[in-house]
């Protein structure tokens, strides 16, 4: 019963998700388009609301090229795991508020739940980044492509650090690695307040895991032509966007839930509360896209080594010292 | 039900350290590497320990290996082409290989290991993040310390004795 329960939920996140990443790709345009004084898809559809079909039907017929010199099993497995990772860490990613049934019983809107969540969905953002260093070794030299990786590679090996230590900080305080546990820690004031310097640290390394403007260097099109995208085409080159599309609601619903309070909040119903603050964060990544012009290599190494990784561990030994002695953390 | 899933965790395991050595190019090397670390999160996974299983994914799947696919990267590519898979010495290491397997299997042999209880977790009980927590830092926080500075001796180490001044 348990398995056939878990079948059916991920069947149903897989399809969310799918949907969301579509209508994520016109809701961005859209926004974007609006920034820039434009106004966006308007032909397709009511205020082009069938675009995102439109784009997904022609990719499917797209011819896929692939190159002569190409590692062919890697250039397979490149856009798939791309993919799947990113649909691995939200599995565990609660779509709403846990469901106290009659006798005890919890429902969880989340298909995997475990004591250790923030680890797990940690884990496979780690992993998320394979797709694109594949995605660079497999195109068969192309400059581009690998360029594109090595920074992907770089970027994830300094950025997961911070997000870690950034989301240490609300560990400490919550006592636990249970999503549940920390939003219930949470009831009286977010962690936001006791831990701001935390919340900016993570808000920045989410936006470079994601690899998004201002940190989007692997794919920065003035240099790269698409970076580790460059080779692919059709439905492959829409696998690496579905990754990316999932990871940002990933992380954005992550940051909800520990920094934010996830579903608690006044007055509103926790499901709105919730859903209003992951949707914020995303209205955030495109705003961040219209404003900020994309960063140097170097001055992005400069700030995870020697700006954001020294901060973390001072507040991680500020936390700790003033949970041991009893002080109100801030 | 706890056999079979074991037996699928030992050949991922083992067959990605197979595909380690057998693989030419060393990016799919790489890879088969991390498909060998899932298998070993596996088992750790039946013995109950959440914990290490998603310390090994993040540690080694996610943070080493990409480490060393960053380091292959930035490598010369005809370097890395001409590096050989053997050296002349291989044959010791081979031997000693050889000695403990055979050691390996001789104990099996003599300690009639039970297959009935392939996969099943007969230690301990459930182990969580905070027992760990509680031991490393209650009980021995000393070593722990000690591990770590070694630890950073040997990475600062490293930068003094590879660090040229560029001119």
């Amino acid at each position: 019963m348990e398995v056939l329960i878990a079948i059916i939920k991920l069947i149903i996140v897989v399809t969310v998700l799918s949907v969301y990443v579509m209508y994520a790709t016109w809701y961005e345009r859209k926004v974007i388009g609006h920034m820039q004084q434009r106004i966006g898809p308007k032909r397709v559809g009511w205020h082009g609301l069938l675009q995102p079909i439109a784009d997904t039907l022609k990719s499917f017929w797209k011819e896929d090229v692939i190159p002569d010199k190409a590692d062919k099993p890697l250039f397979w497995l490149a856009p798939a795991l791309a993919a799947t990772f990113p649909f691995a860490a939200a599995i565990a990613i609660p779509f709403a508020p846990p469901l106290h049934l009659a006798g005890g019983k919890v429902f969880y809107f989340s298909v995997f739940h475990s004591k250790i969540d923030i680890l797990y969905i940690l884990g496979m953002m780690g992993l998320a980044s394979f797709g694109v260093l594949i995605a660079g070794v497999a195109s068969g030299g192309s400059k581009y492509s690998f360029t594109g990786s090595q920074r992907e590679a770089a970027q994830v090996v300094s950025y997961e650090a911070v997000l870690a230590l950034a989301l240490l900080n609300p560990i400490l305080m919550a006592h636990s690695l249970n999503l549940e546990k920390i939003v219930e820690a949470q009831r009286h004031l977010w962690f936001v307040f006791y831990q701001p310097f935390a919340f900016v640290a993570f808000v920045i390394a989410m936006i470079a895991a994601t690899a998004r403007v201002p940190f989007d260097l692997p794919e920065a099109e003035p240099e790269l032509v698409a970076g580790h995208m460059t080779e692919f085409s059709g439905l492959k080159m829409g696998l690496f966007f579905f990754g990316q599309y999932v990871m940002i609601f990933v992380v954005s619903a992550l940051a909800s839930i520990v920094f934010l309070g996830g579903w608690t909040g006044p007055v509103l119903p926790g499901l709105v509360w919730y859903w209003i603050k992951i949707l914020a964060f995303i209205f955030m990544y495109t705003w961040f896209w219209g404003t900020f012009p994309r960063y140097r290599y170097d001055q992005l190494m400069d700030i995870a080594w020697k700006a954001l990784l020294p901060l973390m561990v001072l507040n991680i030994l500020w936390t700790g010292f003033a949970l041991a002695v009893g002080l109100p953390v801030l | 039900m706890e056999g079979i899933m074991f037996y699928i965790i030992s050949i991922i395991t083992v067959g990605g350290g197979l595909g380690v050595l057998l693989s030419k190019n060393p990016y799919r090397a790489a890879m088969w590497m991390i498909f060998s670390f899932f298998g070993i999160a596996g088992l750790f996974v039946m013995l109950h320990a959440q914990f290490n299983a998603m310390l090994q994914i993040i540690v080694y799947a996610g943070a080493i290996a990409v480490m060393i696919m960053l380091v292959m990267m930035i490598m010369d590519r005809r370097m890395l082409e001409s590096l050989e898979r053997f050296n002349p010495q291989a044959y010791w290491p081979a031997l000693i290989g050889l000695a403990l397997l055979a050691d390996l299997s001789f104990l099996a042999y003599k300690f009639k290991i039970n297959m009935s209880n392939v996969g099943k977790n007969l230690t301990i009980n459930g182990s969580n993040t905070q027992m760990i927590g509680e031991i490393l830092f209650k009980h021995y926080l000393l070593p722990f310390e000690v591990t770590a500075i070694i630890l950073l001796v040997a990475l600062i180490g490293a930068v003094v004795l590879t660090k040229k001044d560029i001119s």
